[in-house]
């Protein structure tokens, strides 16, 4: 019961501030509507409002991350034990390269080339946390980032020379 | 026919290669004391896998990533490419000396 009603007090905070906050932009223009729009965007509130429009603007682009931390936060405080003092859950460092590299070289460059060096990254990496060593393993992602990137850059011409080649062999 | 050349790095990598058996693209950066970096040395693999010097074979992983390991390992072409580029080498430097 208490964890629901955390929850609906963190979503009433979370949706009603950029609520409000865009609400009082629009409630400004209506009663000020008499006047001229320079008049208007040289008023003295209008920074304020500009400002809490922007806090409001923000606030809602990133609810979500808001509201999963704040889950947790109540879960932790309120829930089940089983959430304990675990973290939020992370994703391997490479993933999202490897999705991005899987789709955009051939088949035979992101096995060959692209996969093993996301492997080594993730293979370091673990050893790192693994080692309790998290300055490593930060420099080791670090690291890994910037070997993924040389790799495609270094491979980059030939994939590209092979598709020219490719789509004229095709069109000949 | 054309003769087979082979870069510094392609030399290095050949003479692991032959020395140590099948490597992994980690341990030949790590065995080559900085000569060979993380970012490139899969770059030199796929060429020199391209000109026939090295084969390589996956080895899956238990640890659930889906991403496996890649074991490289010489060809008996790049075996005697690397023999032939040493001798010839040799017999260079005896030249001039």
């Amino acid at each position: 019961m208490r964890l629901q009603i955390g929850r609906f007090i963190v979503r009433c905070l979370i949706f009603g501030l950029p609520g409000l906050s865009f609400l009082a932009f629009p409630t400004y223009l209506y009663t000020h509507r008499t006047l001229t729009i320079v008049a208007v965007f040289s008023g003295p509130n209008l920074p304020l409002l500009a400002a809490i429009s922007l806090v409001g603007l923000i606030i809602l682009r990133s609810y979500k991350t808001f509201l999963n931390r704040a889950d947790l936060n109540l879960r932790r405080w309120f829930g089940s034990k089983e959430i304990g003092t675990a973290g939020s859950i992370q994703v391997p460092p490479g993933s999202h390269l490897r999705v991005f590299a899987e789709f955009t070289f051939s088949r035979r460059t992101f096995d060959l080339l692209l996969e093993p060096t996301l492997r080594d990254l993730l293979d370091e990496y673990l050893q790192a946390q693994d080692d309790k060593r998290l300055w490593k393993a930060r420099w080791v992602r670090i690291r890994g980032y910037w070997s993924f990137w040389s790799a495609v850059i270094a491979q980059l011409p030939i994939s590209a020379v092979k598709m020219v080649y490719t789509i004229w062999k095709a069109t000949r | 026919m054309e003769i087979p050349r082979l870069s510094a790095k392609e030399t290095l990598i050949l003479r692991l290669l032959v020395a140590k058996g099948e490597m992994f693209g980690l341990e030949l950066v790590n065995e080559s004391d900085g000569e060979l970096k993380r970012g490139t040395v899969y770059v030199t693999l796929g060429r020199m896998a391209d000109k026939g010097y090295v084969e390589s074979r996956t080895v899956p992983q238990a640890d659930g990533s889906g991403m496996p390991k890649r074991l490289f390992q010489p060809t008996g072409f790049g075996s005697r490419v690397l023999k032939a580029w040493e001798l010839a080498s040799m017999s260079l430097t005896l030249g001039e000396a």
